[in-house]
């Protein structure tokens, strides 16, 4: 037995559509890079005929999916449509390292920033719901705004004033007021400019907004 | 096991409700509606990984939230975090703060799942794919699964229970069926079993097959607790969603069940966070009660014993 490869080589039929395809078209040829008996060979080969495993996908994607959105709702809710074509992208390229939302949501966080950055991403709100996004998960975990992925300088891009530990004084390029209004953040065309946001834990663990 | 086994003097507690985020207000409000909390103690801190310090971050609101509850019900310990069938050795940190969260609420039994989610990718990294992987019921996982659990045994003071697994795959050529796995790695441990009748609900669903039959393989003094709970059907698979009330099925076969479980110690209702605001407290309620029912004669008379 060499569960070690079997168990690899099981992860990552769930995690690669690419290795996925390689034994639909190639059978256990495409395992060879993985420590295998015979027995765990065939194994392999017959979940990835079945269609349970497509099932083990949908929950693994699922469960990923839901981490993200949870922490960054806004950033997600403006993607739209668009959210599952960069997420599977983003998947493509980032394991699932470990079920740290925190860790998880600023890793994709980074990810869409850096995208933003090098224009092959245009949305012009996002940077600033990422931003409210980020410094919201870190005031209602009691995190740091470094430990959330925000630069901590005032001035630096992120924030306007040094951070307490219940108040985080953010930086927006469109009216907070616009992007903060409604379903659908999308909706209403932001002024462009650059505002203020305050954000601050309640003592109930509530967040309030407050922009000038 | 003789007179000496943990098991048989396992507390009979009654109903449990398994905690999630969305639920802190109901717990809060209705504590007379379950006899326990279960919690995920995984999911109450955050793990910074192997080697940084402090490794885990515990979330001080959920803190208070258990130092309240514990003043009036048991918690008890489930955890998602062992991924104790992965072939590689226990990770010991894991296990301390296990020991530590049992200590500290002092849980009278613990459980983790019988499968794996985590393990070092052929990258270098250590990923988690996020749910519960099946391990192959053979005799060499037998006995990885067994040293695992005699770690856990020894470490952390109270029973140790694992939890039947929910597949949508299945491994063939195993050596062993499901049952005469979980039996002798009981046997030969004395760990518990927790019985998730959900679970095989849904594995009898996917998979073609008679649940009462299924569990009649099964050594049922074995079972501590039991998990109860909702699913729904996508793409043609019934999953195990947790997603509201049990299934009438469900119902049936834990009514089936309860006279075969004489060291039970709890049913425990499940439901995820993101379900709970869609199902609503007095749904939530009907299912506590209606689990209440069906067991209070089996704890009625445990508790005369
Ligand atoms: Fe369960």
């Amino acid at each position: 037995m060499t569960l070690h490869g079997f168990q690899q080589a099981l992860s990552e039929l769930v995690l690669s559509s690419d290795l996925r395809s390689q034994v639909a078209d190639r059978g256990a040829d495409a395992l060879g890079a993985f420590d295998l008996d015979p027995r765990e060979t065939r194994r392999l080969l017959s979940i990835a005929e079945q269609s349970g495993l497509g099932t083990g996908i949908l929950i693994h994607r699922s469960f990923r999916l839901s981490m993200l959105v949870r922490s960054l709702p806004r950033a997600c809710e403006l993607l739209g449509a668009g959210l599952s074509d960069l997420v599977h992208d983003y998947w493509d390229e980032h394991l699932p390292l470990h079920y740290n939302f925190v860790w998880e949501s600023c890793r994709f966080a980074g990810y869409l920033r850096r995208q933003l950055e090098d224009g092959s991403l245009t949305e012009p709100l996002l940077s600033d719901l990422l931003r409210i996004d980020l410094a919201s998960m870190a005031l209602r975990r009691g995190l740091q705004p470094e430990q959330v992925a925000l630069d901590p300088r005032p001035g630096a891009g992120d924030l306007l004033e040094a951070s307490t530990p219940n108040r985080l004084v953010l930086f927006c390029g469109h009216d907070p007021r616009a992007l903060l209004t409604g379903d659908d953040p999308g909706a209403a065309s932001p002024s462009r400019g650059e505002y203020r946001l305050v954000i601050s834990r309640q003592p109930g663990g509530d967040l309030e907004f407050e922009s000038a | 096991m003789g007179l000496s086994d943990p098991i048989s003097e396992i507390p009979r507690l009654g109903v449990g409700l398994s905690f999630q985020d969305t639920l802190s207000n109901f717990v809060c409000e209705h504590l007379d509606a379950f006899d326990y909390l279960e919690v995920v103690p995984d999911s109450l801190w955050d793990d910074r990984g192997r080697g940084a310090r402090p490794r885990y971050e515990e979330k001080q609101a959920f803190l208070d939230l258990l130092g309240f509850v514990a003043e009036h019900k048991p918690i008890i310990g489930h955890s998602i975090g062992l991924s104790i069938g992965t072939d590689d050795d226990i990770d010991p940190e894991h296990v301390e703060q296990i020991a530590t969260w049992q200590k500290r609420y002092q849980f009278p039994w613990h459980s983790d799942h019988l499968s794996f989610n985590r393990l070092d990718h052929a990258s270098g990294h250590s990923i988690d794919v996020g749910f519960t992987m099946p391990v192959p019921y053979d005799s060499a996982v037998l006995d990885l699964l067994a040293s695992k659990v005699d770690t856990m045994q020894r470490r952390v003071p109270a029973p140790f229970l694992l939890e039947n697994n929910v597949y949508y795959f299945q491994i063939p050529e195993q050596e062993m069926t499901e049952a005469e796995f979980l039996n002798r790695l009981t046997e030969r441990t004395g760990c518990g079993l927790l019985l998730d009748l959900h679970n095989v609900y849904v594995n009898s669903r996917n998979h073609g097959f008679e649940p009462r039959e299924f569990l009649e393989g099964f050594d049922l003094t074995r079972v501590v607790e039991m998990h109860i709970a909702g699913g729904l059907s996508v793409e043609g698979a019934y999953l195990d969603a947790h997603s509201g009330p049990c299934p009438e099925a469900v119902w049936d076969l834990l009514d089936w069940v309860m006279p075969r479980v004489p060291n039970l110690g709890g049913v425990t209702f499940e439901v995820f966070s993101t379900y709970y605001p869609k199902m609503g407290p007095e749904r939530l309620l009907e299912e506590l009660a209606r689990a209440r029912e069906a067991t209070a004669d089996h704890f009625a008379a445990t508790a005369a014993c």
